[in-house]
């Protein structure tokens, strides 16, 4: 701050304020995070120890017993999987509507756009017989299938938006260079937009990695995501909490550092490009 | 730059070349340059039609007694399963419930957001900080952020504990009756405030000075100037936040089957895990179908209205 800071009642409230939000977001991400270094007798010490011995028990119990790995495994390919296909699929879709008019251009745009906001169930318990008449339940291609619903949207809309802050005199000196469409696409549009193609990917990514109800009506034993796994450490009676937290931690971390890569993007993927910045 | 001036001199040739033989080449050539974008959108289309034709079987199943397990062929009943549903206890619990959690929601993550957005919205090392840090609930998968409180929640969790020193408690959290649905709107303003503030801080950023240094020079008080000014301008982003939140509101599904699944009794349960256990439980896909028709037109409903509303405050 330029101007001389002064303990105004209103300097004072802003200080309350923004401490207590901030304890608030960060507390149980500390608080779990140390969980996940704790044994079970620190877990439930009385009072809570802030002060402990950590131990790499949880990790090892979460990494070398049981199938957390497989989930993990199983969550790598149905999310890279289904962001390859979708940009495949999408890319050259989100330039043909960023770049040309036609009828019922924005009809098609907001029918894309219409399945983040449509309830999956609606979709998924009618894919839940059609897949295993097709052998795609407990399948990674049906879920790599069924996952566009999630990366699709997100991917046309944002690169929609990415291909159109191109000015569009670049394009057009090359047209008038004679290059074809093809070769403008693919030399010109597509290495410009290339930030926008990688921020598209990650938090295409990450909304995979984070996806639940799909894995859990269309994925069996052989496919289930993370998501499932960390769930399955809450039985009945008694839940393992310092292997979940350490399971927890094992799936978030990569996320935090891929996110890290595209914080200037974050907010226009999260809105579907509608804001900017920030 | 006199390449470009000799492609332009050259167009004219070339065009007349075409004129001059009307037979199919340059026809041809010209449309399949036309038509190779449109051949692009074909993929995307294929995804989009594997998508659309599911959910139409599902339609059709809302209108049948489809019984998964049942043997029996299933039959066309109109709208038997949507009338069933309109006098059914469970149905209209499901829509009470997730009314309120649609309404708490957005009473609380706008207003809420926008403080934290303009807390943040000054420059310096704890306010950069602090911006980093609101993106991790984002990123983190909706179950995770469940189960992190949910480890808080148990009877003698951390929280209890700290209400216990100053008195209160210890509450039952999300095994009570009367606490189970705020303690899942409490993990959600915890995931989703972040979102509020982040959009309405962008919004923020993005406001002219002018008006408001105007309004200082006119006397203005700050509160003057924030309803006048900051809140109508900011509206286009106040709109998204909630459209999204109150769309995801809505068909909340992750948090509540990750923490409740539905109860205690019947106090936390929504309409999408109404539907999911009326599907994968009960094996009636045909109630299930008409409930998952019923919550789509409720967020077809709820995202046209706030397009509507977008569309006029962009304007």
């Amino acid at each position: 701050m330029t101007h001389k800071q002064t303990w105004t009642i209103g300097n004072i409230a802003y200080w309350i304020g923004f401490t207590l939000f901030f304890i608030f977001t960060l507390f149980p991400l500390v608080w779990v995070g140390m969980m996940a270094f704790k044994t079970p007798v620190d877990i439930f010490a009385v009072p809570p120890k802030i002060i402990f011995t950590p131990t790499l028990d949880n990790f090892r119990d979460v990494l070398s017993g049981g199938d957390f790995l497989d989930y993990y495994r199983n969550t790598f390919i149905i999310a890279a999987g289904a962001v390859t296909l979708t940009l495949v699929v999408g890319t050259p879709a989100a330039y043909v509507l960023a770049r040309y008019d036609f009828r019922f251009k924005e009809d098609l745009a907001f029918t894309f756009l219409s399945f983040r906001f449509a309830p999956e169930l609606a979709v998924i318990i009618p894919l839940f017989v059609i897949f295993q008449r097709f052998n795609l339940y407990d399948n990674y291609l049906g879920l790599i299938l069924i996952y566009q619903a999630i990366t699709l949207p997100l991917l046309i809309w944002l690169m929609r938006g990415y291909f159109e802050d191109i000015p569009k005199d670049i394009e057009q000196a090359a047209k008038v260079d004679g290059a074809g469409w093809w070769q403008i696409f693919s030399r010109i549009s597509i290495p410009l937009v290339l930030p926008g193609v990688a921020a598209a990917a990650v938090l295409a990514f990450i909304f995979s990695w984070n996806a639940l109800v799909f894995g859990l009506v269309l994925g069996g034993r052989e496919t289930y995501p993370v998501t499932i796994a960390l769930l399955g450490y809450m039985g009945y009676q008694n839940v393992d909490w310092g292997p979940m937290a350490a399971a927890t931690l094992i799936t978030i971390v990569p996320e935090f550092i891929l996110a890290f890569f595209v914080l200037r993007s974050l907010v226009r993927g999260l809105t579907f490009g509608a804001v900017h910045g920030g | 730059m006199s390449s470009v001036q000799n492609v332009e001199a050259a167009r004219p040739t070339l065009e007349s070349a075409g004129t001059l033989r009307p037979g199919a080449a340059p026809t041809r050539r010209w449309s399949s340059e036309q038509r190779l974008p449109y051949l692009l959108l074909v993929p995307a289309l294929v995804v989009l039609v594997g998508l659309i034709v599911p959910f139409l079987i599902g339609a059709y199943w809302s209108l049948t007694d489809y019984k998964l397990t049942s043997s029996l062929p299933k039959n066309f009943i109109g709208l038997a399963n949507y009338q069933t549903l309109l006098t059914s206890a469970t149905f209209w619990n499901s829509v009470r419930v997730t009314f309120t959690y649609v309404i708490v929601v957005l009473a609380i993550e706008l207003p809420l957001g926008l403080a934290v957005a303009l807390m943040l919205n000054r420059q310096n090392r704890i306010v950069r900080l602090f911006r980093a840090v609101l993106i991790l609930p984002l990123m983190m998968p909706p179950v995770v952020g469940a189960l992190m409180w949910k480890s808080m929640m148990t009877p003698d969790g951390i929280l209890n504990y700290l209400l216990g020193q100053i008195g209160i408690g210890p509450l039952q959290w999300l095994g009570s009756l009367q606490l189970a649905l705020p303690s899942i709107l409490l993990i959600d303003i915890w995931l989703y405030t972040p979102f509020s503030a982040l959009v309405l801080l962008a919004g923020l950023q993005a406001l002219p000075k002018e008006p408001f240094e105007a309004a200082m020079v006119d006397g203005a008080s700050p509160w003057t100037s924030f309803r006048t000014l900051t809140v109508p301008m900011l509206l286009p982003f106040l709109i998204i936040v909630g459209t999204f939140r109150g769309i995801d509101s809505l068909k909340i599904f992750d948090l509540i089957y990750a923490t409740t699944q539905g109860g205690p009794v019947d106090a936390t349960n929504s309409l999408a895990i109404q539907t999911y256990f009326e599907a994968i439980r009960w094996t009636n896909f045909g109630t299930a179908m008409a409930y998952s028709i019923i919550l789509w037109a409720l967020c077809y409903s709820l995202a046209f209205y706030f397009i509507r509303r977008w569309r006029r405050a962009m304007a």
